[in-house]
């Protein structure tokens, strides 16, 4: 933590002297503090999940989501402070809303995700805004098929077959990169994700923690959905079980 | 000018003075320029104004009227054919303007929807009735149209006139009502809920809600209250009333069974009418079969609230269809 | 809601319609441009059918002979409409943005036809309030599972916003012409067969009597199955009534 101390730390605005922004570089780490979360783009459409952490017993199973539809065919999976991913969810359907209204078709996921990402880079320009200390995962179906974004607190925005952040991710990347993502299918697909998420859970450190999942494929309309709870359970199952069958070896 | 141009009606002498400043004899004198003919020509299709009338305007504003008098002469124009046309029949949502040869259809916010709401209170109770017709001129919307709402507990309130307004109105009392019970922990007297009643009309004293209302209840000493309203307000405690298309032909039948104290006599006396509550429900159930022989807009289906100390009570009995 | 923005900039005389010239007035709906006519609708066994023509009309002249004026709305919905065809469009703007947010909710709930006709009553209602209509009179119909199994709908509302609910309803041409058949022949429990013979019967008295109706006619059915809207298709019709043919016999003193 060379930086703190010289002043160049406090503001988005100010560039240090080798060329960074620390306030970015903050925000990222509130990011890599978070439950993981893991997009994938398989050959029929695309699955996002989430590590969502339970801070307390008594919270509501099902609340505080992760995962928000941003319209009918893309979602958006949140890492870092979830109250700061509600805002971008939140530009993200006004977004897709106007270009609908204006263009009278569904935005596409390319499209979507430059109008966020520059939404969020935005957050680093100003010395009255902070960035927001949370990434996302823009998974979508458009004309061109099934696409997978990830935006991060810089406002940067790369298309990848299979992303992962929070605080599993670098675990997650080496799992997803095993996956012939060419060949598998959405709903192949929801269990490696889920197994992952079993897999890079460290429960050590977080105890209690709910799997999200939701996919866009053919099977979903091509639209952006929960997955079915009979497919969610089975995963959570398969997962378990590989867990298991990993400790015994 | 020649006797073609009266028999033609290109020049009314009767008209003009109205539209025009000018002496038909002078007309000649100032012609418009052929750029003015063309923005009058326009001017006339966006504001849709008959040829004659727009071309007796445009000679009294010269050299060159403004948009905005234009717009001005357009409103105008259409307020007084308006006041013109109001002797024909009002049709859904709109008003047929005759124009010579061109008619037109202009938005008219209102429409009656008919239908009688009738209140009687007694010394422990009261009754509210209304049928269930719902009508726009000589047709049949719908025969099974509630126009009662329950308000509050001890609190019904029958309306009549525009359906949209009615609805509107309706809602609105609910949801007052409802913030009320949760700031005061109670539920809405009927006399708390007439005076609302009435600011809420007179709120909208100059777009009125097009509503005939008959609030019926119970009052805090638990006897029954009738109050009833014209469309912008004003409003008085009586022992009984009736609102609606069939109003005119059931009250002076309520009048005569009733026999109400005079209001003139002091000490005031109490309004309540002497009937028991049967007798109240059956004579209520008389005047409604007997305005439906005579008002098209009153019949199907009669709704009637009984309010007493016990609750409130409904029943229904039908009604001609005819 | 799009609909509340809309008018937004109407009174601060914005970007939705031109400021008139001169003025900062607004241009508001005085007459319809473009109609649709009568549509009709009617709750069977199953569900809900409805019916109307393919025609839009500009004044007298038919301007466009191949529309769709039935929608499906969300997922237990049908919408039908009659009156001006741009004004149309709009409301099914609004109501595709409120199935959006509905949709993007994913919590296993969704707006029924109850709820919906209750949003246009709305919407309807407080555009003439704003003495800016919407020159439409809309039939919606739905079946939804509720408490109590299966629950059909079928409501209208116009463009005042005078609403109601009814088991058959038709707008415009169709209250005068098809409602008597209705009310004369009209079951609760009637086959989708027998429902559609039904709806035919008063589509081809609207197509003899009504100017404006053509004879390309579309139906839609709503049930818990879902939506789904027939194509296009025509009626036989018979013009050889001797009342057709000589339309002033028995008509005593005219000519």
């Amino acid at each position: 933590m060379s930086s703190i101390g010289t002043g160049y730390d406090l503001s988005v605005t100010t560039f240090s002297p080798d060329g960074r922004v620390f306030q970015v570089e903050y925000a990222t780490k509130a990011v890599d503090n978070s439950g993981t979360i893991v997009g994938i783009k398989c050959k029929d459409g695309i699955v996002l999940g989430v590590e969502k952490l339970v801070t307390s017993k008594m919270m509501l199973e099902g609340s505080n989501r992760r995962i928000h539809s941003v319209h009918r065919h893309s979602g958006l999976a949140v890492a870092g402070l979830a109250a700061d991913g509600r805002q971008i969810v939140s530009r993200a359907k006004s977004e897709a809303a106007s270009y609908e209204k204006v263009y009278g078709e569904p935005i596409s996921v390319k499209e979507l995700a430059d109008r966020v990402a520059s939404y969020v880079h935005l957050c680093t320009l100003y010395w009255w805004l902070r960035p927001f200390g949370c990434g996302v995962i823009l998974g979508g179906y458009d004309r061109d098929g099934p696409q997978l974004y990830m935006i991060e607190p810089s406002g940067v925005s790369y298309k990848y077959f299979g992303a992962a952040l929070g605080k599993g991710r670098q675990a997650a990347k080496t799992e997803i990169e095993k996956l012939k993502l060419s060949e598998l299918t959405c709903r192949e697909g929801i269990v490696e994700v889920a197994k992952i998420i079993y897999g890079v859970h460290d429960e050590a450190k977080d105890k209690a923690f709910e799997l999200e999942l939701s996919w866009i494929c053919d099977e979903s309309n091509r639209q952006h959905q929960k997955v079915p709870n009979d497919l969610l359970e089975q995963a959570k199952a398969a997962a378990q079980a590989a867990l298991e069958e990993m400790d015994a070896d | 000018m020649g006797l073609a141009f009266h028999l033609f009606g290109l020049c009314r002498p009767k008209i003009r003075p109205i539209l025009t400043q000018q002496s038909p004899q002078s007309a000649g004198r100032n012609r418009p320029s052929r750029t003015l003919f063309l923005q009058h020509k326009k001017i006339r299709r966006r504001t849709r104004l008959p040829r004659r009338a727009g071309a007796a305007f445009f000679k009294q504003s010269e050299p060159s009227p403004s948009p905005t008098a234009l717009r001005k002469f357009a409103s105008d124009f259409w307020d007084q054919t308006r006041e013109r046309s109001k002797q024909t029949a009002p049709r859904a949502g709109r008003r047929r303007v005759n124009l010579g040869a061109q008619a037109m259809a202009r938005f008219d916010p209102y429409e009656n929807n008919g239908g009688t709401c009738v209140a009687v209170a007694g010394a422990d109770y009261c009754v509210v009735a209304a049928d269930t017709r719902l009508s726009v001129g000589y047709s049949i919307l719908s025969r099974d149209h509630s126009k009662i709402a329950q308000l509050a507990d001890k609190c019904v309130l029958a309306s009549s006139g525009f359906q949209g307004d009615i609805k509107a109105l309706q809602k609105n009392l609910a949801a007052k009502e409802l913030v009320y019970e949760h700031n005061h922990n109670k539920k809405m007297s009927c006399p708390a809920m007439a005076q609302l009643l009435s600011n809420t009309l007179y709120y909208k004293r100059f777009f009125p809600y097009y509503a005939f209302n008959v609030l019926g209840g119970l009052d805090s000493q638990g006897k029954g209250c009738v109050f009833t309203y014209d469309a912008v307000g004003s409003y008085e405690r009586t022992g009984y009333s009736a609102q609606g298309t069939g109003a005119a032909l059931m009250m002076p039948v309520l009048d005569n069974q009733l026999k109400s104290p005079s209001p003139l006599l002091l000490p005031a006396r109490d309004a309540v009418t002497p009937l028991s509550e049967s007798e109240a429900v059956d004579l209520v159930k008389d005047v409604f079969a007997s305005a439906t022989e005579r008002d098209i807009y009153t019949g199907d289906r009669l709704e009637i609230v009984v309010i007493n100390s016990s609750g409130t009570h409904r029943e229904y009995i039908e009604l001609r269809k005819d | 809601m799009a609909w509340q923005q809309a008018m937004g900039s109407h009174a601060a005389g914005g970007s939705q319609a031109p400021p008139a010239a001169g003025g900062g007035e607004t241009q508001r709906t005085q007459y319809p441009y473009v109609t649709g006519t009568s549509v009709i609708a009617l709750k069977y066994k199953d569900g809900v059918i409805m019916a109307c023509d393919t025609g839009a009309s500009y004044g007298s002249t038919l301007r466009y002979k191949s529309v769709e004026r039935i929608k499906a709305v969300g997922k237990h919905s049908l919408i039908g409409a009659s009156g001006e065809f741009s004004d149309f469009q709009e409301i099914l703007r609004y109501l595709d943005e409120l199935t959006l947010s509905d949709h993007m909710w994913d919590d296993g709930n969704s707006l029924g036809p109850k709820e919906i006709h209750s949003y246009l009553t709305r919407v309807m209602y407080n555009r003439r309030n704003k003495f800016d209509p919407l020159w439409n009179s809309l039939v919606l119909g739905g079946v939804k599972k509720g408490p109590k199994g299966d629950e059909k709908y079928l409501g209208m509302v116009n463009m005042i916003g005078t609403h109601f609910e009814e088991n058959h309803v038709a707008t415009g041409f169709g209250n005068h012409l098809a409602i008597p058949i209705l009310r004369a022949e009209w079951r609760e429990d009637m086959t989708f067969e027998e429902a559609v013979k039904l709806v035919e019967k008063c589509l081809l008295v609207l197509l003899y009597r009504d100017r404006s109706s053509i004879n390309k006619f579309q139906i839609a059915k709503i049930t818990t199955e879902g939506s789904t809207i027939y194509p296009p298709y025509s009626l036989k019709t018979y013009w050889g009534f001797s009342h057709f043919e000589n339309p002033a016999q028995g008509a005593v003193g005219s000519w």
